[in-house]
């Protein structure tokens, strides 16, 4: 089985792991050569300038996301290293590569969102409260229609953090699934 | 009440029906007497009552609750004043529950002798019986229609054909001469269903005749489908106000509700507006229009004998637009699985024709609208297995409760595209250009310069298991069309029962399965037939 995402220390290489599905599991693998960068609140203009200097950037405005393509091997650790500072200075809030799903072939991409379903019961509200004192996670909205399902966010993750923190989530005994809320690249 | 009568050793149930009566009038031209009788009561009698009322020759058919087995006395108030003395006799009425056909038993059985059966012979089965013979046949030298020498008050001929078929060192075979209610297989009038090969396949540029999924034979059991019937289109919007769609788009039952027609899950500053919006050229991009789910939706529900465009095979159902894609084909999984969980409140069936990531979350949502969806019945889920020309069926087509659509051409042949393999159910047919086969014509983008035609309402070149899923959404539909209260599990067992074993050389189905074909192809007349005799 692949290794678990802690073992991915190194974004800018490739790597597969495998996630865990309600039927069964898959497997993605990074996207070196693409990373995907969500700009902080009103710097959307200024990181896109930034960003030009690592390499050619697309902008996927509809999701306020910019995609840094980074196809020289070598200039790829130095570019997540600006990364990293810039998001210390507050213009990126968040950054991970693109990941490919092997089954599809198809893209996705890591926010800092994680759907969690907890397990039926009473008072969802209570321990939905607790997961997110002990975990350090913020609720982002509640699901419309599944009373016991929500989203959280994570604070300014960077790789593949979110995955760590699904993963975790996951496993936790009031938790009936927790999944990265991905944004997936659809065929049609 | 249930009956059988036998052709050929195979037994044919049919039940009497309590709410028809047939009326046979006598003296000169009683033809004309019972006409006469029908124009009448068709001018008096509720629109609502008018489809029972039939007349053939010298008998009138009249739906009246309760009067199964009335004598004419009884019937008489319903008649015409003038005419009453000219009825003499009524006649019971069956139903064939395959059709829903009605069978009127006059006091005729066609009856065919074996080879060789001598007259006496033949005199003696009948005069034991009292028959007679009423008429030979001019093309069929044994066979001759009998009638009883004295006539009972009710019809007895299913009972005298089936102690005629006992003789069977005599008879061949013997069956009641019904009178057979019939439905003409019309064709709509809609200018470009021609085109729609997929309903119904002439065999026309050089596809081969009766490959498709028997839309005709379909609608005449249940024409179009019920307009109580939603069919979810989860996809990059459909265009409300297509002149082909309009009649048809789903209307929000609960007043005052800002859903009127759909949900947008893609842009919620627009939550409530499903119609594609994203149009960049070139404009006949899937990936960068807003033109896909126009197109899915009139292959499952354009509306019908309109005289305009094409149809959907489910013409009578309604379509809920439920937007989750916007010029992009990129889209957050939450997202997908809450419009899977919106349009599971209000559509019977969920047509998705696009693929994704497995994910666990819209896993989740899949596995809450069968478990929940009407009322705890559970909707239907059709998606795409995908044009990849992969042994991998897609998500969430692969997905245990949704119910994978492959696609077939115009030969009956899977397109070299549609992937196959585990997960799929079954095929329905699509395109298939790489073997030059004919493309799917469906309703379009109705906005000048944008959509597959840039100077059309209405695409002709449509395919993929894009267009297969919502002709199998549609079949779904007209199932539940037939029968409302069937779960989804019964539905799908019937789809499966009832496909055909298309190309069963290369398919090499096992147990009624096949990796390339699913259980087959669709057959929409052959399931809403199985969804009506259950």
């Amino acid at each position: 089985m692949p290794p678990p995402p802690s073992e991915c220390r190194e974004p800018w290489k490739r790597c597969r792991f495998s996630l865990r599905q309600r039927n069964g599991r898959t497997t993605v693998e990074t996207v070196p050569e693409r990373v995907a960068v969500k700009w902080a609140p009103r710097l959307g203009r200024r990181l896109r300038e930034l960003l030009r200097e690592s390499g050619p950037v697309r902008t996927i405005g509809s999701l306020g996301i910019l995609l840094l393509e980074l196809d020289e091997a070598s200039r790829r650790p130095a570019a997540w290293k600006r990364l990293k500072k810039l998001q210390k200075e507050g213009v990126v809030a968040w950054a991970s590569p693109l990941l490919r799903d092997l089954e599809s072939e198809l893209r996705e991409i890591l926010t800092d969102e994680v759907t969690v379903r907890l397990r039926p019961g009473a008072d969802a509200d209570r321990r939905l409260q607790d997961l997110l004192r002990r975990t350090g996670l913020v609720l982002a909205r509640r699901n419309e229609f599944v009373p016991n399902q929500f989203v959280l966010r994570i604070d300014h993750p960077f790789g593949l953090e979110v995955l760590e923190v699904a993963r975790s989530l996951d496993t936790r005994a009031e938790v009936e699934f927790a999944t990265p809320n991905f944004v997936s690249e659809v065929s049609r | 009440m249930a009956f059988v009568y036998s052709v050929n050793r195979e037994k044919i149930p049919l039940r009497l029906s309590n709410d028809d009566v047939a009326v046979g009038f006598v003296g000169k031209q009683a033809d004309t007497v019972a006409k006469k009788a029908f124009r009448k009561l068709h001018a008096t009698t509720k629109a609502a009552s008018r489809p029972g009322l039939r007349v053939s020759g010298n008998v009138l058919l009249l739906r009246i609750p309760g009067a199964g087995k009335a004598q004419v006395a009884t019937v008489a108030s319903v008649l015409p004043k003038a005419l009453v003395a000219r009825a003499n006799r009524t006649y019971p009425v069956y139903v064939d529950d395959d059709s829903g056909l009605r069978l009127v038993a006059i006091d005729e059985i066609s009856v065919r002798f074996r080879p060789g059966t001598s007259t006496s012979r033949r005199n003696a089965l009948l005069n034991g019986l009292d028959l007679a013979v009423a008429r030979s046949s001019k093309f069929a030298p044994r066979q001759v229609v009998v009638r009883p020498t004295s006539l009972p008050s009710g019809s007895r001929a299913v009972d005298l054909a089936n102690r005629l078929s006992e003789a069977d060192d005599v008879v061949e075979y013997a069956a009641p001469n019904f009178l057979t209610e019939y439905r003409k297989l019309a064709n709509p009038n809609d200018p470009l269903f021609r085109k729609q090969w997929h309903l119904d396949n002439q065999g026309t540029n050089g596809a081969v005749a009766g490959e498709d999924v028997r839309a005709l034979q379909a609608w005449a059991v249940v024409p179009g489908g019920s307009s109580k019937v939603v069919i979810a289109i989860v996809d990059d919007g459909v265009q409300i106000r297509h002149p082909d769609l309009k009649a048809n788009i789903w209307a929000n039952p609960t007043r005052g509700a800002p859903d009127r027609h759909g949900r947008n899950f893609a842009d919620l500053s627009r939550a409530n507006d499903p119609n594609p919006r994203v149009f960049a050229a070139p404009y006949d991009d899937t990936g960068t229009n807003d033109i896909h789910g126009t197109c899915c939706a009139g292959v499952a529900a354009a509306a019908g004998n309109n005289k305009k465009g094409g149809l959907g095979i489910a013409y009578g159902c309604r379509i809920l637009p439920v937007k989750i894609f916007a010029g992009a084909d990129l889209a957050p999984n939450d997202r997908i699985s809450d419009a899977i969980r919106y349009a599971g409140l209000h559509a019977d069936v969920i047509s998705c024709s696009w693929g994704i990531p497995r994910n666990a979350d819209v896993e989740a949502a899949i596995s809450d609208v069968v478990k929940t969806g009407r009322g705890g019945k559970g909707c239907l889920v059709f998606c795409a297995t995908g044009n990849d020309e992969s042994s991998s069926v897609s998500f969430p087509a692969s997905h245990p409760k949704a119910f994978g659509v492959g696609a077939t051409n115009d030969r009956g042949k899977r397109s070299k595209y549609s992937n196959y393999g585990k997960g799929i159910a079954f095929t329905a047919p699509s395109s298939d250009e790489d073997r030059g086969r004919q493309s799917i014509t469906t309703t379009d983008i109705s906005t000048s310069n944008r959509g597959y035609a840039a100077k059309s309402a209405y695409a002709t070149d449509f395919g993929g298991t894009s267009s297969a899923t919502p002709l199998a959404a549609g079949i779904a539909a007209l199932v539940l069309s037939q029968k409302g209260g069937l779960t989804w599990k019964q539905v799908g067992a019937i789809l499966k029962s009832t496909a055909d074993k298309v190309d069963a050389k290369a398919g090499k189905y096992k147990k009624g399965y096949s990796r390339q074909y699913g259980f087959g192809r669709l057959n929409a007349h052959k399931a809403v037939l199985a969804a009506k005799s259950r």
